[in-house]
């Protein structure tokens, strides 16, 4: 009973101090719905006139508009119920209200989206200015268009055409199915050059082409035996100093790596006439061998002439 | 061409001296020893013996002659420059350890006594005589000492 009696007084001190807020609060009330129902006088002619065709427009902004008018109007049927003191539970228009909230949820992104173009095309609007260019810029920018989750909105914004593409489809490009193995075309000229390089280090025309030079004369020595020992020699050697022994060298190895070089073994470098067939253009490696090698083969084997082995290389010695 | 006396006394030591230089310079610590190949200049000079060779590395290296062991050494042809090898141990004890035995031979630190070749044949072939437990009686009597 206390209780109650204190829930009184403070309610009754509640509206003691809320009385002026909320005559305010009316006199607010009615000066805004009197705007509100002179602006809407205005747009109401207009509608009646015809003025206001959105046939051309966004669908979009028409949804939004429809949605909000529903919106509106179930609200509005709603707060007359609670101002008689009639209950609004389970009502359809509940319904109908949650739906367009809903629909105005989900446009809200969408239209963000689009805020550029419209933007656009509202200032053209007012501007009253068309021209060439303008097409152009009202061209859909790329970066805000992030996802493509409602088509039609998107092919209404245009997007930039590709100025290559006439000339790409001028150009033939192969289909490429599987990979395609690619021999030798530089296989071919390959042999060719090392043919090539042959001859032109060939001891015979390099002697024809110390004739004409006039850079001084330099003397290696380059017996192609001995290179080959050299090389066994150096080989030893680094083995022995890498681990630290000394091997044995067989008398025949020591022979070989102190060897001079013979006829024997040279003719066929000095006495092969036809190695100039690789500084030709048409010189193809790949010809038949057999004329080649047999004239190798053929001046080892006539060693029976001049020069006779070692007899003979000595003649050749005492010439000098 | 004139003789000096105080060269011949010196023996083989002409008036150039040697020079000693190290490659591949390794220090080993699994045998507690530095190894490397030492290349001698000696020009007008015979090739080098060991003795001095390893004088000079231990005064390169500043240790005592005795834990230097060169070996290996060959002279290039015509003379003035010869190659080997040398290893430097840290003490003596590692040296006795894992050095061969000829190379200690060489060095002076182990002794191989061995009887005379000759006396050794006649104690095998005077062993072929025996068989069995007799055999091993002559090997102990003539065991070598």
């Amino acid at each position: 009973m206390v209780e109650d009696q204190k829930q009184e007084v403070g309610s009754s001190a509640t509206i003691a101090s809320d009385l002026p807020k909320g005559v305010a609060l009316l006199a607010d009330l009615a000066t805004n719905l009197n705007n509100a129902t002179a602006t809407f006088d205005v747009l109401a002619e207009k509608i009646k006139n015809g003025e206001l065709n959105s046939a051309k427009g966004l669908s979009l902004l028409e949804l939004k508009n429809q949605s909000f008018l529903t919106y509106m109007a179930n609200l509005v049927y709603l707060t007359l119920r609670k101002l008689k003191g009639l209950k609004i539970e389970k009502d359809s228009s509940i319904d109908r209200l949650v739906e367009a909230r809903v629909v105005l949820e989900r446009i809200r992104p969408l239209e963000d989206k689009l805020k550029y173009q419209i933007d656009k095309h509202v200032k053209t609007a007012a501007d009253g200015v068309v021209s060439a260019d303008d097409t152009l810029r009202l061209t859909g920018n790329l970066d805000n268009i992030v996802s493509s989750s409602d088509d039609d909105e998107e092919k209404e914004v245009t997007s930039k055409v590709k100025k290559t593409d006439d000339e790409e489809q001028k150009i033939y490009k192969i289909p490429k199915i599987t990979q395609a193995h690619y021999d030798g075309e530089a296989k071919k000229n390959e042999a060719k050059e090392k043919a090539r390089r042959r001859t032109l280090n060939s001891s015979m025309l390099r002697d024809a082409l110390l004739e004409h030079t006039e850079d001084p004369e330099v003397v290696y020595n380059n017996d192609v035996l001995k290179q080959r020992a050299i090389k066994k020699r150096r080989e030893l050697e680094v083995f022995e100093e890498e681990n630290m022994i000394r091997k044995v060298v067989s008398r025949r190895d020591k022979a070989a790596m102190r060897q001079m070089t013979t006829l024997g073994t040279m003719g066929s470098e000095i006495l092969g006439f036809n190695t100039m067939d690789a500084l030709q253009h048409d010189y193809d490696p790949s010809a038949p061998a057999a004329k080649r090698q047999k004239t190798g083969k053929s001046s080892k084997s006539k060693g029976k002439g001049k020069f006779k082995g070692k007899k003979g290389f000595k003649k050749q010695k005492h010439r000098f | 061409f004139c003789v000096d006396p105080k060269h011949e006394i010196m023996g083989k030591e002409s008036e150039t001296t040697a020079t000693v230089r190290t490659r591949k310079f390794l220090t080993n610590r699994l045998l507690n020893r530095k190894q490397m190949v030492v290349d001698v200049l000696h020009p007008d000079r015979a090739t080098v013996p060991k003795s001095e060779i390893k004088e000079k590395l231990a005064k390169m290296y500043k240790t005592t002659g005795d834990v230097v062991f060169c070996f290996g050494f060959r002279t290039a042809f015509g003379g003035g420059k010869s190659t080997g090898f040398a290893l430097i141990y840290d003490t003596l004890d590692y040296a006795k350890k894992i050095e061969p035995k000829y190379r200690l031979v060489r060095q002076g630190l182990l002794e191989v006594k061995k009887t005379a070749r000759k006396q050794r044949k006649e104690r095998k072939n005077r062993m072929k005589k025996a068989r069995g437990t007799a055999k091993a009686k002559l090997a102990a009597a003539t065991k070598k000492e």
